[in-house]
């Protein structure tokens, strides 16, 4: 295709990728077309930083990237700094895409920063429970949460939120702090084990303050350093830290609590006013896909969202399965978030 | 000898350098010693040490009798007078004066009585409640001789204390120091580069030169009897000449020196190579181109130089070298350059020292 | 002053005096104005603004909440135990490298200046290493019977105020060595020399004369502590409830921009104040320092 192709061309295929613009996708066009179409352009997501994030960056930003003559990078934030700046650059947004693992993106969609992802064909797939009924956001990725126990220091594995309880265990315990979504997840699963729940959240707190002595972290990285000091034994974390605390050489293992594992849902959404809306959603397409899908479950454990993708055995062993899973209803939890962390910062962390 | 300060082969070794070398040296109640040297020849550091800011490294300090070489210095009884004057910015004249005897523990009202007397002593009247930026140099060091005065120190240590005054009041302040000095019947010993200042006002001089006491007597000895080379070149002007003994008899010793002049000294113990220090002021002059016999010897003038009351000229001898020649101002009307003249001296005004 | 006087340019002209030092301030006016002054009239808007248009319904929750009066509380002895552990420790440091004659002092200084050049993450995790329960200050604490069983330093308040002493001894070191440098070290002498031990010769003398040096230092790391947020997030964990951690919760976790603002105008506000009664206190007379 040369250089000189008139504007009606373009206008004309803008028209038929909009009308058709599932299809054509799916039917993945030939390259020089999407080259014509991305070539030179630059987008860039949020990201969560870390190993997800360079499977993300080598599997699908790349990749798209290679196809499209376009560049598609990801920088990291944390969920809610990552909606903190969305929010502040609402009107001209400096990233096109976020992803987000706190339930953000509802809040976003119902501030009006987000727009429907459009061409983003396999969006079909995913179970109605994980999308957005107007095509907002999409989970593409599962995190599951248990316990992370010292296999050393553990002879017999916990299989309750309870067992943090057992008075041998009494100041070998560790939690994250509210700010921390697991340390909100621990918070609402001690609620629901006494009896309460998101809309009870009373037993929940009643039951955290007898974990007193415990100690309780803020950053991702402590949970490494407290296990490898040997004074803490277990702590309610996620299966991908318990993965990467055994490649570190720590005896570290994951167990799936009884009462279930607080699932994590995984989003991606892409800003209102952002230029690169196409792209972003082919991005999330392959995001989606069997090759990142599987590759992320892998390396970091994360689980799939799409039903259709087959996890390798071995792969699928290490990887909480839909059953064991408990969801949590985020919209509760995200509006009763500001009332919560106030009555955690006086009644917990006041020690 | 009833000494006040004494210094027995004190040394202070930095490494293998020595900045003072075994140095040796008794005041005596009420004498004003002068440390006089050129700069780095220790003299400073000699002081210190009397003070104890710097711990000698060899040797041993006694204060009225009393050895204080391991003593540090809040427990000597000195009173310093610093070369920056050292006031403390932040107090006032009469706060700076009584800072010592605060230290002391001297009852408010003494106190009070004490520093009254010394502001007007040292004619700071009015002045008390000034802090030290707002005095004039002359009366920054009338503080700082008042503070270490005050407190009836056993020696007053002076670390060129009128370097820092324009030349006019630098000798005012002198001869008010030395009367003081006198009518209190201080002990004190001061360091100065500056050789007038320490004839001046000194009892006796110790002429320093690379951490060593060249010599330590009166100015008019040190003068007039310069016992090595370096304190004749150092204290006042002076022609010196390098000479060799040829003959010795009971009335004198006969030594020859450059540009064929023979030295006729009075007796004296040299060894075969001299130095002899002959004073400006010694030689007279007149016009003629013989020279005959000893303690004598031709030459041209060729530089005038006219100070009023008196003169110097400078005489170019035969082998190049030239005399200086000090007398009455009017020399110049007598021998213009370029006058041949005949000089000639007593064998008195002779001094041999160490070559 | 004659007009003969006043500043020329090459061709003659008379430039007005105010000119040259008001071209001088201009960029450090520029940055300071653009990136402090401005972005903080915004912030101080926001919290005024609810109930809108201006209304002061967030100061009211922060100062009627025993909890928020508390946490500023918390962060104000934070600074102050940070400021006098700098000073206490900071202060002979000062005085020895300045009083030190050595050509090796420049690379003391900045030996002295290493935690400086270290991540806050990177040197919290040191500290996480060193102040928990089996990490080995605790131990000693333990060991030597100043602490019960079970302590440990880490996720404490005293956790926080070394690292964050740590981290700002550098600044009061660098600071107070400047000082110290430029007083007449026979200022010293002459008040040794007058009967003063050693110990009271600094204090009467070097002491004073460095008040200019200890208030610099002490107003740098005190605010510098009550702002921080790496540094007593990442050691004092859920026991970090100060005012910067408060604002960090309130913008990115809670969402309350509003109330975020609030905090942040009275953290400064009172920043501010006690820098000044400070300053007050310290300079007692008002002497230069040379």
């Amino acid at each position: 295709m040369s250089a000189s192709t008139s504007s009606r061309t373009i206008n004309r295929r803008a028209l038929f990728s909009l009308a058709g613009a599932a299809g054509a996708a799916a039917a993945g066009l030939s390259p020089a077309f999407a080259q014509a179409q991305f070539r030179g352009r630059e987008l860039v997501s949020s990201s969560f930083g870390g190993p997800g994030m360079e499977i993300m960056q080598r599997v699908v930003f790349d990749a798209f990237g290679a196809r499209t003559g376009a560049r598609a990078t990801q920088v990291p934030l944390l969920s809610a700094q990552a909606f903190a700046r969305m929010r502040a650059e609402k009107d001209n947004p400096q990233l096109d895409m976020y992803m987000f693992s706190g339930g953000q993106e509802v809040t976003a969609k119902a501030e009006g920063l987000t727009q429907p992802i459009v061409g983003a064909s396999r969006m079909s797939q995913i179970p109605a429970n994980l999308r957005d009924p107007d095509g907002h956001w999409v989970v593409w990725g599962v995190i599951a949460e248990g316990i992370l126990y010292r296999t050393d220091k553990i002879a017999n594995p916990p299989t309750s939120y309870a067992d943090f309880f057992r008075p041998e265990l009494q100041g070998h315990i560790a939690f994250p702090h509210i700010t921390n979504g697991y340390g909100m997840d621990f918070l609402v699963m001690l609620a629901r084990m006494n009896g309460g729940g998101e809309r009870n959240i009373d037993p929940g707190f009643e039951a955290m303050k007898r974990l007193r002595g415990a100690s309780i972290f803020r950053a991702p990285t402590d949970v490494q350093t407290l296990f490898s000091q040997g004074d803490i034994w277990m702590l309610p974390y996620d299966a991908a830290t318990a993965v990467r605390s055994n490649r570190m050489g720590l005896p570290v293992a994951f167990a799936t609590p009884r009462e279930g594992a607080p699932a994590v849902f995984l989003t991606a959404c892409i800003a209102k006013n952002s230029r690169n809306a196409e792209m972003a959603a082919q991005i999330i397409d392959g995001l989606l896909g069997a090759e990142s899908q599987i590759a992320i479950a892998r390396e970091v454990v994360w689980g799939p969202s799409n039903p259709t993708v087959q996890l390798p055995a071995d792969i699928a062993a290490t990887v909480a399965r839909p059953d064991q899973l408990a969801v949590l209803d985020r919209d509760a939890i995200n509006a009763a978030r500001p009332q919560w962390a106030e009555r955690w910062n006086r009644e917990i962390a006041g020690g | 000898m009833n000494a006040e300060v004494e210094l027995r082969t004190v040394s202070k070794a930095y490494g293998d350098a020595y900045a003072v070398d075994r140095v040796s040296l008794e005041v005596a109640r009420g004498e004003l010693v002068a440390l006089l040297g050129p700069s780095g020849c220790g003299k400073t550091t000699t002081l210190r040490m009397v003070a104890g800011f710097v711990e000698p490294t060899g040797g041993a300090i006694l204060l009225r009798g009393q050895d204080v070489t391991r003593v540090p210095p809040h427990r000597r009884d000195t009173g310093m007078v610093f070369q920056s004057y050292a006031l403390f910015p932040h107090l006032t004249v009469a706060e700076n004066i009584a800072f010592g005897l605060k230290r002391r523990g001297v009852a408010r009202t003494e106190i009070r009585s004490r520093v009254a007397t010394m502001i007007g002593l040292m004619r700071l009247s009015g002045l008390e409640q000034r802090l030290p930026r707002q005095l004039s140099g002359g009366q920054q060091q009338r503080v700082a001789v008042g503070r270490a005065l005050v407190i009836n120190p056993a020696v007053i240590l002076l670390d060129e204390p009128f370097s820092n005054l324009d030349a006019q009041l630098r000798e005012s302040t002198r001869e008010e120091l030395r009367r003081l000095q006198q009518e209190l019947r201080l002990t004190a010993m001061f360091v100065t580069h500056d050789q007038a200042e320490a004839m001046a006002i000194a009892d006796r001089i110790a002429v320093m030169n690379k951490g060593r006491i060249e010599q330590i007597d009166t100015p008019a000895a040190v003068y007039h009897h310069p016992r090595t080379r370096f304190v004749a070149g150092f204290i006042g002007r002076a022609n010196i000449f390098d000479a060799e003994v040829i003959a010795r008899d009971p009335a004198g010793v006969a030594a020859r020196g450059p540009a064929g002049i023979t030295f006729v000294l009075p007796q004296g113990d040299h060894p075969g190579r001299i130095a002899v220090v002959l004073r400006p002021e010694a030689i007279r002059l007149a016009a003629g181109t013989d020279a005959h016999g000893p303690n004598t010897v031709a030459g041209v003038v060729d530089v005038v130089a006219f100070y009023g009351a008196t003169a110097q000229l400078g005489v170019k001898l035969a082998d190049g070298s030239r005399l200086l020649v000090e007398g009455s101002g009017d020399l110049p009307q007598r021998f213009a350059p370029g006058s041949a003249v005949v000089a000639s001296w007593a064998a008195s005004a002779l001094v041999a020292s160490a070559a | 002053m004659g007009g003969a006087l006043e500043p020329r340019d090459r061709r003659g002209l008379i430039l007005p005096k105010w000119l040259p030092p008001a071209l001088l301030l201009l960029p450090a006016a520029l940055v300071f104005g653009g990136l402090f002054v401005w972005p903080q009239l915004g912030l101080f808007a926001t919290s005024v603004a609810s109930p809108p248009p201006i209304g002061f319904a967030t100061y009211q929750r922060f100062l009627g909440d025993s909890f928020y009066v508390a946490v500023l509380v918390r962060t104000l002895s934070l600074g102050a135990c940070v400021t006098l552990v700098c000073l206490i420790c900071g202060f002979p440091l000062a005085f020895f490298l300045a009083r030190l004659e050595s050509r090796w002092v420049p690379f003391l200084i900045m030996i002295v200046s290493f935690p400086l050049w270290v991540s806050a993450v990177v040197r919290s995790f040191a500290w996480m290493v060193l102040l928990l329960r089996n990490g080995l200050v605790s131990i000693w604490l333990r060991d030597a019977g100043l602490a019960p069983a079970g302590f440990q330093l880490m996720y404490s308040f005293a956790g926080i105020v070394i690292a964050l002493a740590q981290v700002l001894l550098p600044l009061m070191v660098i600071t107070l060595y400047a000082v110290i440098k430029g007083i007449d070290r026979d200022l010293e002498n002459a008040a040794m020399n007058l009967g003063a031990s050693p110990g009271r010769a600094v204090c009467l003398v070097t002491l004073r004369l460095a008040r200019g040096g200890i208030f610099a230092g002490s107003l740098l790391v005190f605010s510098l502590s009550i702002s921080a947020f790496a540094t007593p997030s990442l050691v004092g964990g859920a026991t970090a409830q100060l005012m910067a951690v408060a604002i960090y919760e309130q913008t990115l976790e809670i969402n309350d921009w509003p109330f975020a603002a609030t905090i942040s105008a009275i953290l400064l506000a009172i920043a501010l104040s006690v820098a000044l009664v400070y300053g007050r206190l310290i300079d007692g007379r008002n002497v230069p320092v040379r």
